[in-house]
């Protein structure tokens, strides 16, 4: 017998029928606390049929053979940490049984978390999978990552307002992991909140898809451009993205060569007369050849590079069938033509332009290469500069001001039609929660530092890039300036290394116009006019690269794959430092105000 | 002379044999008559109240002893105990292992004690005690009481035994009544989901089996 008895606590009793001399049980009650994840985006292009994301696999196998579409599947010691404070408390489960199409869309995503609260309870004829706690308190701990955080939003939405949710049932924390906090769309609903729930926003700030990416939420482009096909019964007429920028990659033309060539051009006297003078200013004959040689095995592949635009283009201009999710039958659009019809032909009618120069110039550089003489002005005619070379040139050409052009007009156009919505993100969701109580039950925590890019020292290049967008994005948003676009895209293209390099190196162009100008004063000739025109373009290029140059935020390490702040990394790498680890570092401690929150019992003796 | 009895609620053998002034509950339960009412309640601790019983006449135990002298005879009183397991309401259901506990039951001392290394509690208790309340410190600062309704447990016959031993079992079933049918039957579909029974019946017989089996009776 124990001596000192502790004081009984003022709960009310329960009540239990007990048999005597038999053996019963009698299960000590307690608030079951279930935490819920939610993957996020696995499809940002919305490409895949079969993508999706799962929060589940299967525990009988081992994680490293597990299903593809486990969300968390390289993020063990984040699931370790879970499944320790799963068995540090009394009544604590984990909710992973959740999958979604994991598409960067809207709908997807209200559908998703819609379906996964009347999943758990059992609205909208689904069998609920807590169905013994459907008449308990019961407290929920929501972690999701990425658009993980939206469907939780679409969640609590549907929580709130459906009558099939208990009224028992609380949210009593939900943990963002990089999510990308919209102003207009996928916005929380605290009805169902606990009057104690407590919002813990995990961020980095390196994370360029939560600032600036996941903005843009895009139509569904599943099988439209042909990826989504059978592997095993591959279409061979189908032309894939990836194809083209092979074959666009094998296009070579060392401009070296030219200038070189040009610059060899001397007067040679033609005049077999003793006394008659008929200059000409003719190339030398080995260099010459090495430029016609160079510029015909380009054209042969910009004429294959063509072939295939046209294709592809036509493929994205058919309607194509999508597959549609079970969750999303009858709420998603079945059918998407990629390329709207007046597109299509815009591109062809440029297309067209330039692709029928080629054969002609082809078969005037073959004639010249036949005659083993090489004009400096013959050049420029055999470029049939009418038919090729200007609408080359006017294709590619952009204004530095409006950054505009007919090819970057199409491009644009192109990337509009695509966006399904827009809407501006940030890194906190201070501003959902701004009218509520629950604002100042916030707690950020920002593992910034537990990114390896962090010791990198790029802080203050980062920065300014990520000033420049969101400086852009802001403008898009109250405007829906077209150019916004143009701008974004040239931002992120100006930080692509070596791309960045290359175009660096177009600001000589410069020098070599003034040459080339010169001689154009010597020599009149409409083909020369149009190259200086053609590196005008590139150097146009060079200044609106360099204006957007951040300083270089990529840093080469051997084998560092994707490279350390490279878009890649950026976009996925510090997009997902958040779900490495549940954190509890003193600084960055995601660990300790989830705890806080649970009011199931810890373990006796744990 | 035999006679015929109907059992109440919160009756078990060993109450209606004393009642009876019958020395041995089996007494009762062997007989003959009663072959059919085994069958139907292989546990005599748990009746069904309306349940009818034979009861046979009462033969009083002859001993022949020689006169003149002392005797002593010691009278063996039958005993009934408490056996329960605590477990923790978690997904493994761990056991409550050496939690301290309190007894109580009116006109008794209180019983303090500790559970065993499996949480088992064993208690005995008045044969005719209907009602007591248990006391279990979780820690030191936090317990939870329960009333223990003794011998009111039912057989699985219908909703209400199914209901008592769901409850114990840490599923909420609301407060028993022709409201918490639909309830139980909830309830047990979900039992039946995490257990893995596919039965068209909310209470078929794998069902009731399983539940017996949780239960521990």
């Amino acid at each position: 017998m124990t001596t000192a008895t502790p004081q009984k606590d003022s709960k009310p009793k329960l009540k239990a029928r007990v048999a005597v001399n038999s053996a019963n049980t009698l299960i000590v009650r307690d608030v079951p606390n279930i935490i819920v994840l939610v993957g996020g985006t696995v499809d940002p292009g919305n490409t895949s049929p079969t993508a999706r994301s799962a929060s589940y696999h299967n525990p009988k196998v081992p994680l490293k053979d597990s299903d593809s579409n486990h969300y968390w599947e390289e993020n063990t010691r984040f699931l370790e940490d879970i499944e320790a404070l799963r068995k540090e408390y009394t009544n604590l489960h984990v909710f992973t049984a959740h999958g979604w199409s994991g598409d960067n869309n809207p709908t997807n995503r209200t559908i998703a978390g819609t379906y996964l609260a009347d999943r758990l309870c059992g609205g909208d004829g689904q069998t609920p999978y807590y169905g013994a706690f459907l008449n308990r308190e019961v407290s929920f701990h929501l972690i999701g990552h990425s658009h993980g955080g939206n469907v939780i939003n679409a969640f609590t939405e549907r929580a709130a307002t459906s009558k099939t949710w208990p009224k028992k049932w609380k949210i009593r924390s939900i943990t963002y992991l990089s999510t990308p906090f919209f102003t207009r769309l996928h916005q929380v609903n605290t009805g169902a909140f606990h009057d104690d729930c407590r919002i813990i926003n995990v961020f980095c700030k390196y994370d360029l898809t939560q600032r600036v990416v996941a903005d843009f939420s895009l139509m569904p482009l599943t099988e439209v451009i042909g990826m989504g096909e059978d592997p095993k019964k591959p279409d061979p007429t189908l032309v894939t993205p990836k194809m083209l920028m092979e074959s666009v990659a094998a296009i070579r033309f060392d401009f070296d060569k030219l200038k070189e060539a040009v610059l060899s051009a001397r007067p040679v006297d033609k005049d077999d007369d003793w006394f008659g003078v008929d200059l000409h200013l003719l190339m030398n004959k080995t260099k010459a050849e090495r430029v016609y040689d160079e510029a015909l095995t380009a054209l042969a592949q910009l004429g294959k590079v063509f072939v295939q635009v046209k294709t592809l283009l036509r493929q994205l201009n058919v309607k194509r069938k999508l597959h549609v999710p079970v969750e999303l039958k009858g709420k998603m659009t079945a059918e998407h033509q990629l390329l709207s019809d007046g597109l299509l032909k815009r591109f062809l009618v440029e297309i067209q332009r330039v692709e029928s120069g080629i054969v002609p110039t082809q078969k005037a550089l073959q004639a010249r290469r036949k005659a083993g003489e090489y004009p400096v002005t013959g050049l420029y005619d055999d470029l049939q500069i009418a038919v090729f070379l200007k609408p080359l040139v006017r294709l590619v050409g952009v204004d530095r001001k409006t950054l505009d052009g007919p090819l970057w007009s199409l491009i644009g156009a192109l990337l509009a039609e695509q966006m399904n919505e827009f809407d501006n993100t940030s890194n906190s969701p201070a501003a959902q929660l701004a009218k509520t109580k629950f604002a100042s039950r916030i707690v950020h925590v920002d593992v910034t530092r537990e990114d390896e890019y962090h010791q990198k020292h790029k802080e203050k290049e980062y920065d300014r890039f990520l000033a420049m967008l969101e400086a852009i994005e802001k403008h898009f948003a109250a405007t829906r300036d077209p150019r916004d676009l143009r701008n974004l895209l040239f931002t992120l293209l100006a930080q692509v290394e070596p791309l960045r390099q290359m175009v660096k190196k177009w600001s000589t162009a410069a020098d070599w116009a003034e040459d080339l100008a010169r001689l154009a004063g010597k020599v009149k000739s409409p083909g020369l006019k149009l190259t200086i025109d053609l590196v005008k373009s590139l150097e146009s290029y060079s200044v609106i690269f360099s204006e957007r140059d951040a300083g270089g935020l990529q840093v080469d390490v051997p084998k560092r794959e994707p490279p350390y702040g490279s878009l890649d990394y950026l976009m996925r790498v510090s997009h997902s430092v958040s779900r490495q680890d549940l954190y509890d570092n003193p600084k960055n401690d995601v660990k300790t105000p989830l705890k806080a929150q649970f009011d199931t019992r810890k373990r006796r003796g744990g | 002379m035999a006679r015929k009895h109907t059992v109440k609620a919160g009756e078990h053998l060993m109450r209606i044999a004393r009642k009876y002034g019958l020395p041995d509950w089996k007494a009762i339960y062997d007989a003959p008559e009663n072959a059919e009412f085994r069958k139907r309640r292989p546990n005599p601790f748990i009746l069904l109240p309306g349940d009818e019983l034979h009861i046979p006449e009462v033969k009083p135990n002859e001993v022949k002893v020689s006169a003149g002298r002392q005797h002593s005879f010691t009278l063996k009183r039958a005993q009934t105990v408490l056996k329960l397991q605590l477990r923790d309401e978690d997904p493994d259901a761990k056991p409550l292992a050496n939690a301290r506990f309190l007894l109580e039951i009116e006109g008794e001392e209180p019983k303090e004690s500790r559970t065993d290394g499996e949480g088992w509690l064993r208690v005995p208790v008045p044969i005719d005690a209907e009602e007591a309340t248990l006391t279990v410190w979780l820690t030191e600062q936090e317990s939870v009481e329960w009333t223990l309704e003794l011998s009111h447990l039912t057989p699985l016959d219908d909703d209400a035994g199914a209901h008592a031993r769901l409850s114990n079992l840490g599923y909420d079933c609301g407060e028993p009544g022709a409201e918490a049918d639909s309830a139980t039957e909830h309830v047990l579909r979900a039992f039946q989901h995490t257990c893995g029974i596919e039965e068209p019946e909310p209470l078929g017989p794998q069902t009731r089996d399983r539940l017996e089996r949780e239960h521990g009776c």
